[in-house]
């Protein structure tokens, strides 16, 4: 790999870093792991970038390649523990701080959803707070557009029927 | 509160962790090469390892059955270590054969392929890699009594078949009925849905690590279903 490609790597890295942030958190409980997890997700970006097609979008390769990662990471490290903890040092201080209390909420209900998901429903979750179209959550997937809008529907009730 | 409200949820989360993990890309290519590049990584090491014992095996076995076949006598007068020799030589090649199918399943893994195929792929690859200990580990039943067999045509110049050949007969017919008895109440279990039966058989067999990969294979399937 040239200077060149390493400097497009690292610019296309840096803009779409909030993937990698995003993916860790949702599949890592605390700061440690997350930033492990985080590591390792770049490394397998770095890989995989030889084989990287320029022609299809980066953000759908890279949430494929980090997704990937996290479930198989998630499924290594933490298969003893049943339930993803929410509630970790940080979320203690998000907590602590008296700003906003709706927004600690919405951080909480987000934890405990998220907590109460399977490894691929988490995704499917974080593609579309993500804002993901359902077409790229599709890709990135690898399931039908029409299956994705029904699992979110899915979702939505849920996350209703939780707060009735 | 509906689902979309929780889209800021996750933005002030996101940002929050901003500052925290700054991503350090000089580390990462540190990181490429010197950490495992995936969780696969002992798996592969694991194949490594299998494909070795697998050759010293069917050297074993090789040496055993070419040693019977031409020494005084000949294969008639030492068919014991002979046959002996060629069941460790088949052994040790369907070692090697495990090693390398699942080192190959390993090795392609193309991690910006669709989650699903992806997931779906590693699982089976688990299942297989699991499947494969389990079979390895069951044929000991039987090949106990050719590797002392071999044992002692290889360390002494011994044949301990031809004193008694009518005994290493039936322990070798006993052992092959066995596993053949256990397989059948397994797939007779299996046919008729006693889930209590081979929930049994996949605890002493298969423990936790199949039950596992068979696990994710089924939360795939569920979520491609629903």
């Amino acid at each position: 790999m040239n200077k060149v490609d390493r400097e497009r790597f690292a610019a296309l890295i840096a803009d779409h870093a909030g993937i990698v942030r995003k993916v860790a958190t949702t599949y890592c409980r605390d700061a440690e792991d997350r930033a492990d997890l985080a590591q390792e997700i770049l490394a397998q970006l770095w890989a995989a970038w030889p084989r990287y097609d320029q022609e299809r979008p980066f953000a759908t390769w890279m949430y494929r390649v980090a997704l990937n990662v996290a479930i198989s990471h998630v499924r290594g490290v933490y298969r003893s523990a049943r339930h993803f903890e929410p509630l970790t040092d940080d979320h203690h201080q998000v907590a602590a701080a008296p700003v906003d209390h709706e927004a600690n909420d919405e951080l909480a209900l987000l934890q405990d959803v998220i907590a109460e998901l399977d490894q691929l429903s988490r995704a499917l979750l974080l593609l579309y707070l993500d804002d993901r179209s359902h077409r790229e959550i599709a890709e990135i997937l690898g399931i039908g557009e029409s299956n994705v809008g029904t699992k979110i529907n899915r979702l939505k009730q849920r996350i209703r029927a939780r707060l009735a | 509160m509906e689902l979309d409200d929780l889209k800021q949820a996750l933005a002030r989360l996101d940002k929050r962790f901003e500052d925290q993990a700054a991503l350090d890309l000089a580390n990462t290519r540190r990181a490429v090469r010197n950490r495992a590049a995936d969780g696969l990584a002992p798996m592969a090491r694991g194949q490594i390892g299998l494909i070795v014992s697998g050759a010293i095996t069917a050297l074993l076995g090789v040496a055993t059955w070419h040693g019977a076949a031409f020494s005084a006598g000949g294969i008639s007068g030492h068919i014991g270590p002979f046959v002996s020799g060629i069941l460790f030589h088949a052994y040790g090649v369907a070692m090697i054969m495990f090693g390398v199918i699942i080192r190959l399943l390993i090795s392609n893994v193309d991690w910006a392929a669709p989650v699903l195929s992806i997931q779906r792929r590693l699982a089976k690859v688990r299942r297989a890699y699991v499947l494969a200990g389990i079979i390895i580990g069951l044929t000991w039943c039987v090949l106990w009594m050719p590797a002392m067999v071999m044992a002692f045509f290889l360390l002494f110049g011994a044949d301990i078949v031809a004193p008694s050949p009518g005994t290493w007969l039936w322990l070798g017919a006993s052992g092959l009925g066995l596993m053949a008895l256990v397989g059948l109440v397994f797939l007779w279990a299996k046919a008729t849905g006693r889930t209590a039966i081979t929930g049994g058989f996949d605890r002493a067999f298969a423990g936790e690590r199949l039950n596992r990969a068979q696990d994710d294979l089924a939360a795939i399937g569920a979520f491609e279903r629903d």
